[in-house]
């Protein structure tokens, strides 16, 4: 039995595999987090916000399993890098946000001075520190050499996949997380972060991984091919979906934060202008 | 505008200007308690690192981004390093080098092909494989043919023989090798001719796995793409695992006239090797290239089982043929020709005809030997075959 999906040299079926390893990873971050909604529903009990949280968290967490889990992880590990390039993107893009947002502040303050990781995880948050995390750890797990080398062991191929979560989590937290001082104030702030830190910098390796005349990766390269498109064909739709993925995840995120500015915006105006001294028409009648 | 609330997460009512402030007070939610150590969050130091810091994580990390790009920019030779020896072909180069294998087989059309005849003079890529094979055969082939592509200057012939000839039908062959490239000549025949044609290439013979239970079996073959450089000497063996970037690289040298040696000792590689035709009883000469990439060297002896006596000329001042005790190679290019150094072959145990092949083994003064194994030709071809050519072309 396999505990983490890594590079395999026989041909892809739809033959079903398990991969413990995944499914433990999804009970050690969902147990725990149950547990603990649950003494909180015992003691002070559960605000709405809470129960919605609990709804994205558990979102986050089925995006962590169809990531780790087969088909998608073992497309990912052995055939196809543009499945590669989607399980990256739902780690890094959208469990990672998903997890923020489930996560409420009580919980993850309690959990970070429980694990004394506070301080790395505010240092990490730095707006500057997470651009580069997060793209370092882009561009570092795509150099060919060292991603056939992660992918050929389940270890290696598990430290990927962590990596690109924790890194997911860090850049996603100047935009989502529910601790306010970690968060970034200000729409535009936020938005410009986002689309600079996801949606510019990964193109440059999304660029040459589509325009490589070359088959980069000989993991999937020297894959058994059951598909009709060859490798390089493989490459460059990866590099597409990277690029792309800025168009479909980070500006919707995106367009979503400049709506509820606005809104929240016209709220205030309505507050003030509702409860505000200046005389109006129907006052001065 | 303070944010009060317990993690409204894309909540902007932030959407004022207000700036984030690094040691901003964290909110009072219920059930919050103060984050590590105790501190509450006004007494936390400052969320950032100094810009010193900042500016070192910012330099390594362009530092690893320009890594990166080179690496990426640059061709992988992973693959290569695991099979390349000193010489830097991404192919197992063989030493010695075979002649061009002759056999017979029938084509995709029916009609007999023989390969020696039909394939003549030019460089030849041959494969034996299966339709069937799940893994190999197609991506090997599939990277071969990608390779070529790049190279649209370069005439090459790619030959695949099936070893699967019960199922490999010579449409259905036919039909497969289309998938890859309609260029590709696909060669079949009975169970006998191509385990023949196996080895007169020097291939392990293909063996067929016992039938599942729905019929269906696999067939273990030899993985290697035999390279068959112009000269007609197989010079290289593509095993399984070269990439398109290690093709690339070969096919390029091999454009450019290059071939690989067809014997190395040492510093020294003998790059091109001919023998003359002889009778029985009687003498053959034997032509030689060197390229010495290190200090000045001798050959001191050179041996065979083909004649009784082998003796080293020299040509003196006035052209007349002397007997020389050791043939010193110079660094660089040194060529044994006709009319003048050569090695002759006195004494021939059995007549040597064109066609044939002698092997000769050559005795470095520092310890090194060297097997040459050379096609022998009709001494009015000695010249063509001495002389610099473009291999590839």
């Amino acid at each position: 039995m396999t505990w983490w999906c890594s590079t395999v040299e026989w041909p892809w079926t739809w033959e079903w595999r398990p991969y413990v390893g995944a499914w433990l990873l999804v009970l050690v971050m969902t147990v725990p987090y149950l547990r603990s909604m649950r003494r909180r529903a015992k003691t002070v009990g559960l605000t709405d916000r809470d129960k919605r949280a609990i709804v994205w968290y558990l979102l986050g967490i089925v995006a962590i399993w169809v990531a780790s889990d087969w088909p998608v992880a073992a497309l990912s590990a052995s055939y196809l890098l543009t499945m590669h390039t989607a399980q990256f993107i739902l780690y890094g893009m959208l469990a990672a946000p998903l997890l923020l947002i489930g996560m409420p502040e009580w919980m993850i303050r309690r959990f970070l001075e429980r694990t004394r990781l506070y301080r790395a995880y505010r240092m990490a948050a730095n707006v500057f520190v997470a651009a580069i995390v997060y793209n370092g750890v882009l561009i570092l797990t795509h150099v060919p050499n060292l991603l056939d080398g992660l992918r050929a062991s389940q270890l290696g191929s598990f430290v990927l996949d962590i990596a690109w979560l924790i890194a997911g989590l860090i850049v996603w937290t100047p935009v989502v997380s529910t601790i306010s001082e970690l968060r970034l104030r200000g729409a535009i702030a936020r938005c410009t972060f986002l689309f600079l830190a996801t949606g510019v910098i990964p193109m440059i390796p999304a660029a040459l991984i589509t325009f490589s005349p070359e088959p980069s990766y000989a993991t999937y390269e020297l894959a058994p091919r059951s598909w009709d498109f060859t490798a390089l064909e493989d490459q460059q739709l990866a590099g597409a979906v990277m690029k792309v993925t800025g168009i479909f995840i980070t500006f919707p995120v995106i367009a979503y934060i400049f709506i509820q500015a606005s809104l929240a915006e016209s709220r205030h105006v309505g507050t003030r202008d509702e409860g505000g001294s200046a005389p109006g028409p129907a006052a001065a009648a | 505008m303070t944010r009060r609330d317990n993690g409204a997460v894309l909540d902007s009512s932030a959407a004022s200007t207000e700036a984030r402030r690094p040691d901003a007070a964290a909110p009072a939610s219920p059930g919050a308690r103060p984050p590590a150590g105790g501190l509450p969050p006004d007494r936390l130091p400052p969320a950032g690192p100094s810009r010193r810091a900042i500016s070192l994580i910012v330099l390594a990390i362009a530092l690893l981004a320009a890594a990166v790009i080179v690496s990426m920019a640059t061709r992988n030779r992973t693959t290569v390093d695991a099979v390349a020896g000193d010489d830097g072909w991404a192919g197992a180069v063989l030493e010695p080098t075979r002649p061009r294998p002759e056999f017979t087989l029938t084509d995709t059309s029916g009609r007999p092909f023989d390969f020696a005849a039909e394939t003549e003079g030019e460089l030849t890529f041959l494969y034996f494989g299966y339709t069937n094979c799940p893994d190999i055969c197609p991506i090997h082939l599939s990277t071969l043919n990608q390779a070529l592509r790049a190279q649209p200057d370069l005439s090459a012939t790619v030959v695949f023989v099936t070893t699967d000839p019960e199922r490999d039908t010579p449409e259905r062959i036919r039909s497969w090798l289309d998938g890859f490239n309609g260029a590709f000549i696909g060669l079949t025949g009975t169970p006998e001719e191509i385990l023949a044609a196996e080895a007169a290439s020097g291939i392990t013979p293909a063996v067929p796995d016992a039938p599942g239970e729905d019929g269906f079996y696999l067939v273990g073959h030899a993985t290697e793409i035999l390279a068959i450089g112009t000269d007609d000497r197989t010079y290289l063996a593509y095993p399984f695992g070269i990439r398109q970037s290690d093709w690339e690289l070969d096919l390029d040298r091999i454009a450019s006239g290059e071939v690989p040696p067809v014997a190395s000792a040492g510093a020294v590689d003998v790059t091109a090797a001919v023998a003359g035709q002889g009778k029985a009883g009687e003498a053959a000469s034997v032509y030689l290239t060197f390229d010495n990439r290190g200090d000045d060297t001798t050959i001191d002896a050179v041996s065979t089982d083909a004649a009784d006596q082998v003796v080293l000329h020299g040509t003196d001042a006035s052209g007349v043929m002397t007997d020389a005790s050791t043939l010193d190679l110079p660094s660089g290019t040194t060529r044994l020709e006709p009319g003048g150094r050569h090695i002759m072959l006195e004494g021939l145990r059995q007549a040597l005809e064109p066609g044939d092949t002698v092997t000769v083994t050559l005795h470095f003064a520092d310890g090194e030997t060297a097997q040459v194994a050379m096609d022998v030709v009709a001494y009015d071809d000695v010249l063509d075959r001495t002389t610099p050519q473009e291999a590839g072309a």
